[in-house]
């Protein structure tokens, strides 16, 4: 049985306020199902108190919904133990905590961290803001625009007795491809070194498993896929968390306090200062759920069916560059320029018929520079859109066009 | 009523013979199209505005307490919006710049891209000429 675009969107309310928009902004957030909204609102409802404090049975049955949602993240990703799984408030605070606690702990002045040009910034300016603070250096692994890959040849060569950590996004939130990470996590690996996926562009298209994938450290968000805001997780090895020092301090990641020393609580909870986004985090265990029920095999294909669609109907108009090598495999996004149309430009006419895409850098400064432009459009698809969306987009598209074009 | 609630006013009107975006968006093709280049030595960091969506380049000199500028954008859309900011504030007076909030985008249906999500320079740019308005405002008052 294929997969049933309509059938699946019929789970997000928001299809269904009428509003008539073509939404194509997908690598940005995606749309909530009504299981996670109505977790939500139950969870409000019913069972709303404080985690980890109480002795009462609100405080008990919170704490345990909230352990519950650690589980279920711990499973659908494949980590080893819950305690391996920091509650963030997403990716960008996962990277930060990296980028302070492992930095604190296990650099010194002259020692280096490894990057990419293609990272969204929230996998680049913390890991400049922390080479900065302790006299580190950062080094970019080289990016052919030619044929889009990154030259591991050269990375390689970057890598030397004083590189402490690789930080490297999964898949491009502005090209959709995918980056070699089992090769580099292999030689990373052979030199002792850790490696830091970022995943949130990755985890909404490709089955994420942290034990196959042998990562040290795994960021992502859940609102990328269909999950609540302002939650997210840091996956990181026991070995690695365990010798970091906290991030944040203040509530539950304490042990004991005494006027002139600390001690911290035990895994997860030491990186877990204040009260955690406890609401989210179980709605999030909702959407997992609902993931789960879905055939991933077919989603993901029919994803890439999707993607496959927009470049052969995309490429067919005249007046288009679309920054893509269809060869490749690609994961949710497409970036595009219009001949002479400046991004913002396409986009305010896009938006005057109800079609929803990005335009700007997307956070992805270092990699516009290596491009040559100063932004690109990003469509970016879901299981939910379908392949009359597209025709709704490739149709604007020529609007844009020709209202650009009347005007020259 | 001053000058620029005047022009204001006039920009109000010609706004106000159409209901369709495409004909609004006209207007400011045309506007941007008619707009007074920037001297390319201006178009430096110096004096940019940058937003994350779009650029603009800004220029602001006075003569004799009025407010001279020159802009230039890389979205046409933007520009076209520039050229009715500076077509309001152009050879006005300093103190009625300060006070003047530009109100006009509201009615002519082009309130949303000065919202700051919107991030395409337009504000910081209506800010930054507040700015040179009230620190030549400032200099002047010194030079007395």
């Amino acid at each position: 049985m294929p997969w049933d675009p309509i059938l699946f969107r019929n789970h997000f309310p928001f299809f269904s306020n009428d509003l008539d928009i073509t939404y194509l902004d997908n690598a940005a957030t995606t749309q909530k199902n009504i299981e996670t909204i109505n977790s939500l609102s139950f969870f409000y409802s019913h069972f709303n108190a404080n985690v980890h404090r109480g002795a009462h049975y609100l405080s008990i049955k919170a704490t345990e919904l909230f352990e519950d949602a650690r589980n279920k993240i711990q499973h659908f990703i494949n980590a080893k133990n819950s305690n391996e799984i920091i509650f963030t408030k997403g990716t960008t605070d996962a990277i930060n905590l990296v980028a302070f606690s492992y930095i604190e702990q296990f650099c010194k002045s002259g020692d280096n961290i490894i990057t990419t040009p293609i990272e969204h910034h929230s996998n680049f300016v913390p890991w400049q803001l922390a080479a900065k603070r302790k006299d580190l250096e950062l080094r970019v692994i080289p990016f052919n625009t030619n044929n889009y890959t990154l030259d591991l040849e050269a990375f390689k060569k970057l890598v030397d007795n004083n590189t402490k950590i690789i930080a490297i996004t999964q898949v491009s939130n502005v090209l959709g491809i995918a980056t070699p990470v089992n090769e580099i996590i292999q030689f990373a690996h052979s030199k002792n070194i850790p490696v830091l996926l970022d995943a949130a562009q990755s985890f909404p298209h490709m089955p994420i498993d942290v034990q196959q994938l042998d990562a040290d450290f795994v960021s992502l968000s859940a609102h990328k896929f269909y999950g609540p805001t302002g939650i997210g997780i840091l996956f990181g090895k026991e070995k690695w968390l365990a010798a970091m020092p906290p991030y944040q301090s203040g509530g539950e990641m304490i042990d004991q306090v005494s006027i002139d020393h600390t001690t911290f609580n035990e895994l997860p909870f030491k990186f877990e200062a204040g009260t955690p986004n406890y609401a989210d985090a179980i709605a999030w265990g909702a959407t997992i759920d609902f993931i789960n029920q879905c055939d991933k095999n077919l989603m993901f294909g029919y994803e890439e069916e999707l993607w496959n669609y927009a470049y052969q109907k995309l490429s067919s108009l005249p007046f288009i560059k679309i920054f893509a090598i269809p060869e490749q495999k690609h994961y949710g996004a497409l970036s595009f320029l219009l001949d002479g149309i400046h991004p913002y430009d396409a986009a305010t006419v896009l938006d005057e018929l109800k079609i929803a895409v990005r335009v700007g850098h997307h956070c992805a400064q270092p990699l516009m520079s290596i491009l040559g432009v100063s932004g690109t459009i990003r469509a970016s698809f879901a299981p939910y859109n379908t392949k009359d969306d597209i025709d709704k987009l490739v149709e604007g598209l020529k609007t844009v066009y020709k209202f650009f074009n009347k005007n020259k | 009523m001053n000058n620029i609630e005047l022009k204001a006013k006039q920009i109000e009107e010609e706004f106000s013979i159409f209901d369709d975006w495409m004909d609004r968006y006209n207007i400011l093709i045309d506007k941007a199209k008619n707009l007074e280049p920037l001297d390319p030595k201006y178009k430096t960091p110096q004096y940019l505005i940058s937003g994350c969506q779009s650029q603009l380049w800004l220029f602001c000199e006075q003569k004799n307490g009025r407010l001279f500028c020159k802009a230039d954008g890389d979205a046409i859309i933007t520009k076209g919006m520039a050229a009715i900011v500076l077509e309001l504030v152009n050879g006005e007076p300093l103190d009625d710049i300060v006070k003047y909030n530009f109100e006009v985008f509201d009615k002519i249906g082009l309130h949303s891209h000065l919202s700051p999500t919107r991030s395409n320079g337009l504000r910081s740019l209506i800010k930054q000429i507040k700015l040179y308005a009230e620190a030549y405002l400032l200099k002047n008052k010194s030079d007395d």
